[in-house]
């Protein structure tokens, strides 16, 4: 099986098990917002999601080795 | 005896050579709480109306905040303010580091610069020991050697030394001031104005920290930070701010190439992850800060980069990455360690540059009168090489050391079209066909655009805890990223304010406090019994002085202008763009709602209501 991984950005990762940016996991046709409720990233965390580096929307359904990454709004300082 | 404030203003000018001190009283503090407002407020009274930015009349003024210099977190920061040799406006910047809470620890809420040397000269500030010294042998030396030396010949190395580098000296307009090497006053070019009054650099030893009024109240917010932190802001001491060049980028957003494309096809190469992976090998901080989001980069292959100078944020990252299509991180990182060493703003570096490969492209600008360089988008070595020339003013340095602005209209050709500026000063790394807000934010500030003081829609589009706080402000509902109705305007407003007060009080805005908690901060620090509301009018009076300032200087709304390009449409975006009409119609929104005049003026009674109506010469309608 090959895993996906899912990398989150900014507030995201404060959420992730063990605060990590990053981890791997078989995510395979999940919608990624319910990849995002699964590791506990509260939907007003998330700005958007991408797969392989495009926008996707939340119903966007994982295929086996895409990689997910989930972003946090963004603010200037 | 005031608690948090020393209630003490340092004067040193520079033509005398006399030193002075004065106390303004707590109430003054109370009007102005300090930093940004002490800026404005010294800058209106005692800057004359169309002074030389670079002459004798502009002062330079650092000050503190009553947060600055005690325990709470995130509190080390201070303000500088002057008449802009960029925009010929207000300004001020903001830095960390552990400058500003040294100052404050040697007794002052600010420090006044007057005046102009003859020679080169720095100040040596030891609590009530203040010396003008000679400092011919540090002119024309890059940072890290002067700051050494300084510490050096004043034997102690823990003294903090706020400095220029070449780049002051030379006048280039976008010149910072740096303290701690790595901490930038950004903006504006607030280095060639002390580098106008032949002032190198302020070293500074304070043993006097203010007296805290309840020192218990205090603790109780330190140790509720200090204990949750972790789960606050994990990824901006693992990061930073570098992981938004990706966030951008996916979003559409990433200004590429001087702002005609929205995404670029080399971000990855500029990312969090390329920097982590292979130059990062240090973290540093401010003080009181915990978070140590500030990163330290090292390479030695093609260019060797130097740790002492720190590392890129993001918006180095994509002004001199993206916004110049460069994707060789190295050449990146080593265009910012020269930004450091010759003390220049790194955005207006590099959006002046992507003016410069874009005139080169549309065939306005020739390899010849580039000094032979071929500077399409792209070419980092001509980065690294023009960041070299602009300190210096060397060859086509000279031409662009003035900014995008003053170089287009010397150029002519219609570049000023694509002059990425507003009021003159370059526009950061930020897309306002992506955050509308920005639109209003980047128009309004008094300093030119300005991604600190304006609002960023993204963190509004939703309910949750950050709106649910912002709400003790008057923030009303979570909005799109498009929307500009007066419901955002009004956000726009309420944020903006607030963020006059991060600069007021001085504290960092990557910190994770509420507006309650720093009320309550507020008034543990200086016992006074001040609120939300309190601190609102002090932030819209401090906006207003200000704009005073600028109307007095003869802008008008005309300069709150947003460039052509904004209007046009981004691919990126799916080929969204703002509308004019909408732009305006905001615009006018905003002035109604801070108390102004259709053309921007603030009327009488805004003037009344913020206690602004005695001011001499003040213009109302
Ligand atoms: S979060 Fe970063 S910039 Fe802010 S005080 Fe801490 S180390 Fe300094």
């Amino acid at each position: 099986m090959v895993e996906n991984t899912v990398h989150a950005l900014g507030i995201c990762q404060n959420y992730m098990p063990g605060q990590q940016a990053t981890l791997g996991g078989n995510f395979a046709s999940m919608a990624v917002s319910q990849v995002a409720e699964q590791l506990g990233i509260p939907a007003h965390a998330i700005w958007f999601y991408a797969v392989g580096g495009k926008r996707v929307p939340p119903d966007y359904r994982l295929s086996p080795g895409e990689e997910l990454t989930i972003h946090s709004p963004v603010d200037g300082g | 005896m005031p608690y948090g404030i020393q209630d003490r203003i340092l004067r040193v000018n520079l033509s005398t050579g006399a030193v002075s001190c004065e106390s303004p009283g707590e109430l003054f503090y109370r009007k102005y709480i300090g930093g940004r407002g002490l800026v404005a407020y010294y800058l209106w009274h005692e800057v004359p109306p169309q002074a030389d930015p670079l002459g004798p009349e502009n002062k330079l003024i650092f000050a503190v905040g009553p947060l600055t210099g005690t325990s709470f977190l995130g509190s080390g920061r201070n303000s500088v303010g002057a008449k802009s040799p960029l925009t010929g406006a207000y300004s001020d910047a903001e830095a960390g580091g552990f400058w500003g809470a040294e100052l404050k620890r040697a007794g002052y809420d600010a420090l006044i610069i007057e005046g102009q040397s003859d020679k080169p000269v720095y100040l040596w500030i030891k609590d009530d020991q203040v010396e003008i010294r000679d400092a011919a042998h540090l002119w024309g030396q890059k940072t890290a050697p002067v700051e050494k030396q300084i510490q050096k010949e004043l034997g102690d190395e823990r003294i903090r030394v706020a400095q220029i580098g070449p780049g002051g000296e030379n006048g280039v307009a976008f010149a910072n001031i740096c303290n701690d090497l790595t901490h930038f006053y950004g903006r504006g070019g607030l280095g060639a104005v002390m580098g106008s009054k032949k002032l190198r650099a302020i070293a500074i030893r304070g043993q006097r920290p203010p007296v805290i009024a309840h020192p218990e109240r205090l603790q109780a917010l330190v140790r509720w930070y200090a204990e949750n932190w972790e789960s606050m802001n994990k990824s901006s001491y693992e990061y930073g701010t570098t992981s938004v060049v990706m966030s951008l980028n996916a979003s559409g957003g990433l200004p590429t190439r001087n702002f005609q494309e929205g995404s670029f096809e080399g971000a990855a190469n500029i990312s969090h992850t390329a920097i982590n992976e292979k130059y990062l090998i240090d973290r540093e901080g401010c003080w009181a800060c915990p978070i140590r989001c500030k990163r330290v980069v090292q390479a030695h292959e093609r260019y060797n980069v130097d740790p002492i100078y720190g590392g890129p944020e993001y918006e180095t990252l994509a002004s001199l990455g993206s916004c110049c299509g460069i994707d060789d991180l190295e050449a990146v990182m080593k265009g910012n360690e020269l930004c450091a060493a010759y003390a220049l703003d790194t955005i207006s570096t590099g959006v002046t540059i992507a003016w410069a490969m874009e005139a080169y492209t549309r065939g306005i600008l020739t390899a010849e009168e580039l000094d032979g360089l071929e500077l399409n988008f792209g070419n980092g070595a001509g980065l690294v090489a023009l960041i070299e020339k602009i300190a210096y003013r060397e060859g086509v340095g000279d031409l662009l050391a003035q900014g995008s602005k003053k170089a287009a209209l010397q150029v002519g050709k219609n570049s000023i079209e694509f002059a990425m500026e507003g009021k003159g000063q370059e526009i950061p790394m930020h897309e306002p066909r992506l955050k509308s807000a920005l639109s209003i934010g980047y128009a309004v500030s008094p300093t030119g655009a300005d991604h600190c003081h304006a609002f960023h829609d993204t963190t509004l589009v939703s309910e949750g805890p950050f709106l649910e706080n912002m709400r003790a402000i008057g923030v009303r509902q979570p909005l799109p990223l498009s929307d500009l109705s007066s419901d955002k305007v009004y956000n726009t407003k309420q944020i903006t304010n607030w963020r006059y007060f991060s600069n007021m009080a001085e504290i960092c805005n990557f910190m994770s406090w509420t507006p309650v908690q720093l009320e309550e901060a507020l008034r543990a620090v200086t016992g006074w019994n001040i609120s939300i509301h309190e601190i609102m009018d002090a932030t819209e009076r401090v906006a207003t002085l200000c704009r005073l300032f600028n109307l007095r200087e003869g802008f008008t709304a005309r300069d709150d202008y947003l460039k052509k390009r904004f209007f046009e449409p981004l691919a990126s975006l799916n080929g969204h763009a703002l509308d004019k009409e909408t732009f305006d119609s905001a615009l006018t929104t905003y002035y109604e709602m801070m108390g102004w005049s259709a053309e921007g003026v603030p009327t009488f009674g805004t003037l009344a209501r913020l206690g602004l109506d005695k001011l001499p010469g003040a213009v109302h309608v």
